[in-house]
């Protein structure tokens, strides 16, 4: 076990290592690609030539590649003076680059909307597991009555429906549709857990229901296929052999033999959503890690982007860590294998 | 040699009429077609027959196990004097692991990859047995020590992939028995083992029946499996019984054409490496379109002993000879003496 997690740990490192060069590398081309000076992507398009140059002398733009890389990765440890050819600032460790379009170390603004992020992911899906699993069960248990008939035909709908569609239609029909619905008057804005729980959980309900429509429908679908599956393995053959009563052979035998591929799956998609929830955020204006990259983008503030797209690759590399983790615990042949 | 014994007048089993079978897209599979066979209390019946004659799934039908499928089962299958085919849901779950128990043709697959054997022994004795854990637990220990497990305390806490193929297949068995279930049924219990570790199985039913007192229908496609272990053998054919014996007068004197063919396939040590085998000529009939006359017509060698092609348009009944033998062939008992192959 101790040797399968060194290993597994190894792999992620050289993982995090491999996606900061090619992040690295991609934001290096695109300048060049688009024959813009690489400065404005520092310090935004009013930048005169002078100051443009200070920048590139400073980030040191006209040296080698590697060493721009390595200038990079050690201010991650050691932190970084940076400037804009007007003010010279201090960027702490770790310094993940500093945004002078906000006057802000990227890290100090990631640390702030990662825990929006991280509310929306994790509250979403205890939902849709919750939902998702529990229809998907349920269908395979009862294949082809009407439940399973109504599960597939609004799973279908929750995966073909766009998820800004139904957070359109939630905004409208809580802030401004019928009385009787209009929850959030004052429209749904987003608090800090710290400063007021009960206002955090009622702004997170809505958004929660967005994101977790769309999976919820997903993991149902897979849970009912991956449990008729085990349904008619011989070892649930075995269970009813043995005089099991029915919930005790599905609850039992069946939900066990599902849950890896479940754990799984989750592990991946909380990992992949960390690194930002992209359009619920930006629909709903959470000022979480998606839409502080959404913001980025469309402003072209480079630093921001390679910050946050280097922590969202950290995100799922650690997600993938704990989902092996988990795989040795809930799978004793993985476990002896190693 | 076990001693024959003539099954009495009540048998614990009873199987009439059976049938089983699977609508699929080519149409409907005739698993088993119209099998009668008895088993006595206490008594080892062999089940033998071609892969395909429907064994395991006679094995099924017994313990109720087709109804979550889309199988048809229909017939009668009396246990103890209750018919298992109309017995409601209830019912038969109070009977699986308690009275009527199964082990599985493949033992790796049958046993949950994510339960050490030891939960798994224990939890089949507390379906039926209201005990503290701990109980169930010394319970499954001593059954596993019994079964010939090595070590059954630390073993108890193993998962399925760290037992080799003998060891697993000694977990489904004292699973099976945890209960001490008054039928057993071993579905080809011995055939991936080697032939060591296959006599002890054997060994351990026998030892088993001996002491529980279980019957046992040991499905097999080994004759010698069947002469060395049952006390009478149930021979099938397309999903039919074709004959039932004791097993020393089926040795002795089998009375149907695909017996015969069957014995005469059978390795022997006194015979020539060369001629040992002679396996039957041509493939059983398609489940999907099973011959309205004899099954085995096509592949009989004295269908033309019977006059007016009957072998070709009518089934032959199984008769039974009131003294616990039965057969299922349109020759004359006196055409059987005179066509029987004579063992060399
Ligand atoms: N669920 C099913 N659907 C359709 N056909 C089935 C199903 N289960 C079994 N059969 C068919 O029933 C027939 C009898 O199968 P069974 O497993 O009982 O044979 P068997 O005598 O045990 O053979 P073997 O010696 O290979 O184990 C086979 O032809 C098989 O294809
Ligand atoms: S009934 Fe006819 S075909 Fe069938 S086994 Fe007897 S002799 Fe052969
Ligand atoms: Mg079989």
């Amino acid at each position: 076990m101790l040797r399968y997690l060194l290993g597994r740990i190894a792999g992620a490192l050289t993982v995090v290592v491999v996606v900061s060069v090619v992040t690295f590398a991609i934001f290096q081309l695109a300048p060049r690609l688009t024959g813009a000076n690489m400065a404005f992507y520092y310090t935004g398009k009013s930048t005169s030539e002078a100051q443009a140059a200070a920048v590139a002398q400073k980030f040191g733009f006209d040296k080698p590649l590697p060493e721009q890389y390595w200038t990079f990765m050690s201010g991650i440890v050691a932190g970084r003076d940076l400037s804009d050819g007007v003010t010279e600032v201090r960027c702490p460790a770790p310094c993940l680059g500093y945004s002078f379009r906000q006057n802000r170390p990227v890290l100090e603004m990631i640390g702030e909307a990662f825990p929006v992020t991280l509310g929306l992911t994790l509250g979403a899906a205890v939902l849709w597991l919750l939902f998702g699993v529990a229809a998907g069960v349920l269908s395979a248990v009862r294949r082809g009555s009407v439940f399973d008939r109504l599960a597939t035909a609004v799973a279908l709908i929750g995966v073909s429906v766009p998820e800004f569609f139904t957070g359109m239609l939630l905004i409208y029909l809580l802030t401004s549709g019928p009385a009787w619905l209009r929850l959030y008057p004052d429209g749904i804005n987003y608090v800090p857990l710290t400063e007021d729980p009960v206002g955090w959980f009622a702004a997170m309900v809505p958004p929660w229901t967005c994101l977790a429509l769309l999976f919820a429908a997903l993991y149902a679908r897979l849970t009912r296929a991956t449990m008729l599956e085990t349904l008619s393995e011989d070892y649930v053959r075995t269970a009813w052999a043995k005089g099991l009563p029915p919930r005790t052979v599905v609850g039992r035998h069946g939900l066990r033999a599902v849950l890896p591929p479940i754990v799984t799956l989750v592990g991946l998609d909380v990992g992949a959503l960390l690194g930002g929830v992209v359009l619920v955020e930006t629909l709903f204006s959470f000022p979480g890690l998606g839409r502080l990259a959404y913001r980025a983008i469309t402003s072209q503030d480079l630093p921001v982007i390679m910050g946050v797209t280097i922590v969202g690759a950290l995100l799922i590399v650690c997600a993938n860590l704990i989902v092996d983790l988990l795989y040795g615990v809930l799978d004793p042949r993985v476990r002896n294998a190693r | 040699m076990p001693v024959e014994t003539t099954p009495p007048a009540d048998p614990l089993l009873s199987v009439r009429d059976l049938r089983v079978q699977f609508p699929t897209d080519d149409g409907l599979v005739r698993a088993v077609d119209g099998l009668s066979f008895d088993v006595a209390p206490g008594e080892i019946v062999g089940v033998v027959g071609e892969s395909g004659s429907g064994k395991s799934v006679t094995g099924q039908a017994i313990l109720g196990l087709l109804r979550r499928t889309r199988a048809r089962v229909t017939g009668e299958i009396r246990f103890d004097g209750r018919d298992l085919v109309t017995a409601p849901e209830a019912e038969l779950r109070r009977l699986r692991g308690a009275e009527l128990a199964m082990v599985f043709q493949d033992p790796l697959s049958a046993l949950h990859p994510y339960y050490t054997v030891g939960s798994q022994v224990s939890e089949a004795y507390r379906v039926h047995n209201r005990v503290s854990k701990r109980a169930a637990r010394e319970r499954a220990v001593q059954m596993l020590d019994r079964v010939g497990i090595p070590e059954p305390h630390r073993r108890y806490g193993a998962y399925p992939h760290e037992f080799s193929g003998g060891m697993r297949q000694r977990v489904m068995i004292a699973m099976a028995l945890v209960c001490t279930p008054r039928l057993l049924i071993a579905d080809e219990p011995t055939t991936a083992l080697d032939v060591t570790v296959q006599a002890q199985i054997l060994e351990l039913l026998g030892d088993l029946r001996d002491e529980f007192g279980s019957a046992v229908l040991l499905v097999t496609h080994d004759l010698g499996v069947v002469a060395e272990t049952c006390d009478s053998v149930v021979v099938m054919y397309a999903g039919q019984c074709v004959e039932q014996a004791g097993v020393e007068d089926l040795f002795a004197r089998p009375q149907a054409p695909y017996t015969w063919g069957l014995l005469g396939s059978m390795p022997r040590v006194d015979r020539d490496r060369r001629d040992r085998l002679a396996p039957i000529g041509g493939q059983p009939p398609s489940l999907l379109a099973i011959p309205p006359g004899c099954a085995f017509e096509p592949r009989c060698g004295y269908h033309e002993e019977v006059p007016e092609s009957r072998c070709v348009d009518e089934r032959p009944a199984l008769v039974h000879d009131g003294q616990g033998r039965a057969v299922r062939c349109h020759l004359t008992a006196g055409q059987r003496l005179t066509l029987r192959p004579v063992a060399p």
